[in-house]
């Protein structure tokens, strides 16, 4: 797993999801969506995958000692450090937008929750996405519309959802700090429920990459 | 030991199947897969490496099951596709540095060796190599951890007629010290050169196979004027043409006497594979 590590950020990776990274800084816009950076976030992960497809990644790892599960496993932890890098580049800008001192107009508060409700959408993209890719290795296009629009949907709950649940609209719309150490478990329960749906599209993936004839 | 055996190998595709397909290899010998293109050569390769599922059959390499010894049988496996060019825009010494982390035992020495023998300059870019040189560059890579058995996808098309001598005396070299290399090729005169047996595929079944003089001295190509062809030289000959008053055919070297005043003479591969290819498309 480590040769394949190496070999997915030396060879495989590109510099699009990782300047992708500094669109982290949208949380800084006084009114903004800003789940929309996550979608950002699923974009520079297709154009990685549409990459690694023309350059034939998988032909070169058929020359290597690694079973097809392994090829699968090392591509979605690639993901998922992509995923927890955007959560974490949040961060700095979440604290500069705090000190705004004013609510976000369109949508929910750059804070914990947020980032929560992100890792939720981001896994619920990845439990989508990975699977319908892995179906044969080679479509992007199907997978990642639909993925999408899922995301999308996910999007507009959440938002509705937080002005209809009292707990989200009086705990989750806060972006002072002691209100966003009230948040820290929306922040756990949305990393918990991100690695389990990952976990999942990842062993349903190696399953059906496992299946099928390249 | 085989170094491989095939036993009754089936896939199943909705316009082809590769049906009870059983071929087995010696060590430090070069078998020869042939066929035309859709014949199921790549198929069958693909199913060797398990990339491809087979629906029946059992597969042995180096004296090991592919099912449930898949990552130590890669390890001494080496593969090389003639029309791989993957990751065209970086540096032969990225795909090493890689390539290397892999394998334990990867032998450096060999490996340099590799790349002054095929004079492969590590600071370019793959896409910047001839395709004789990308088949050279994979060919070093498996070389340098030691492949034992070299399965190779088609290695000589695409390459001019230096370029494939050149690989064809490699490859009998390689044999000599030992590896064993399966390859698959619709240019049967390259097997002339170096192929201890030969596996010819039609159809996705396997029409021949064994030795390549024990199976060419089986056949032989007849050739007369038309109105030397008699009804006992018709039932035998196989996959004959007539043109400009001139006829030619395959015969089974036991029916040669039939073509009492005719040419007959020993048949090629490539002969051997055109007459048979007429004959099933009769």
């Amino acid at each position: 797993m480590r040769a394949l590590m190496k070999k997915e950020w030396r060879l495989a990776m590109m510099p699009v999801p990782l300047l992708f990274l500094a669109l982290s800084a949208l949380v800084l816009v006084p009114n903004y969506p800003y789940y929309v950076t996550f979608f950002y976030t699923t974009l520079g992960i297709f154009l990685f995958f549409q990459a690694a497809r023309e350059n034939r990644d998988i032909a070169y790892m058929l020359l290597l000692p690694v079973r097809k599960c392994e090829m699968v496993y090392a591509r979605v932890w690639t993901v998922v450090q992509i995923e927890l890098l955007q959560l974490v580049c949040c961060v700095p800008f979440m604290l500069i937008r705090a000190g705004y001192g004013i609510q976000n107009a369109v949508g929910i508060e750059a804070n914990c929750a947020f980032l929560g409700f992100g890792a939720v959408l981001l896994g619920v993209f990845n439990s989508v996405f990975l699977p319908m890719h892995y179906k044969n290795g080679y479509d992007l296009g199907k997978p990642f519309i639909v993925s999408s629009i899922v995301m999308f949907f996910g999007i507009c709950i959440l938002e509705v959802l937080e002005h209809i649940v009292p707990y989200m609209k009086t705990v989750c719309e806060r972006y002072d700090i002691a209100g966003q150490v009230r948040q820290l478990p929306v922040l756990l329960g949305g990393l918990l429920v991100y690695a389990g749906l990952t976990y999942f599209a990842a062993r349903r993936s190696a399953a059906r990459f496992e299946k099928a004839d390249l | 030991m085989e170094v491989l055996k095939v036993e009754g190998l089936c896939k199943r595709y909705p316009a082809f199947s590769l049906e009870n397909v059983s071929f087995s290899m010696q060590p430090g010998t070069i078998m020869g897969l042939i066929g035309r293109n859709g014949a199921g050569k790549t198929t069958t390769l693909k199913s060797l490496l398990h990339v491809v599922h087979p629906d029946a059959g059992k597969i042995t390499l180096l004296g090991m099951d592919m099912d449930t010894q898949e990552l130590a049988i890669r390890k001494k496996l080496g593969y090389v596709s003639g029309t791989a060019g993957y990751y065209p825009k970086k540096r032969l010494r990225q795909l090493t540095d890689v390539t290397r982390a892999f394998y334990p035992d990867w032998d450096e020495a060999a490996y340099r060796d590799c790349l002054r023998r095929f004079a492969l300059d590590e600071n370019k870019r793959v896409s910047e190599l001839s395709e004789g040189m990308k088949v050279k560059f994979q060919l070093a890579l498996a070389l340098s951890h030691r492949a034992e058995l070299l399965i190779l996808d088609e290695p000589t098309s695409g390459l001019d007629p230096v370029s494939r001598d050149d690989l064809l005396e490699l490859f009998l070299t390689l044999s000599e010290r030992g590896t064993s290399i399966l390859f698959s090729t619709h240019i049967t005169s390259d097997l002339e050169k170096c192929a201890d047996t030969i596996t010819y595929l039609q159809n996705g079944r396997v029409r021949l196979a064994g030795a390549r003089e024990a199976v060419l001295a089986q056949w032989r190509v007849v050739t007369g004027e038309s109105s030397q062809r008699t009804a006992a030289l018709d039932a035998v000959m196989t996959g004959c043409r007539e043109h400009r008053g001139e006829f030619e055919g395959l015969l089974r070297v036991q029916d040669a006497e039939t073509a009492a005043g005719c040419a007959v003479r020993p048949a090629t591969l490539e002969e051997l594979m055109v007459f048979l290819e007429r004959e099933a498309e009769a």
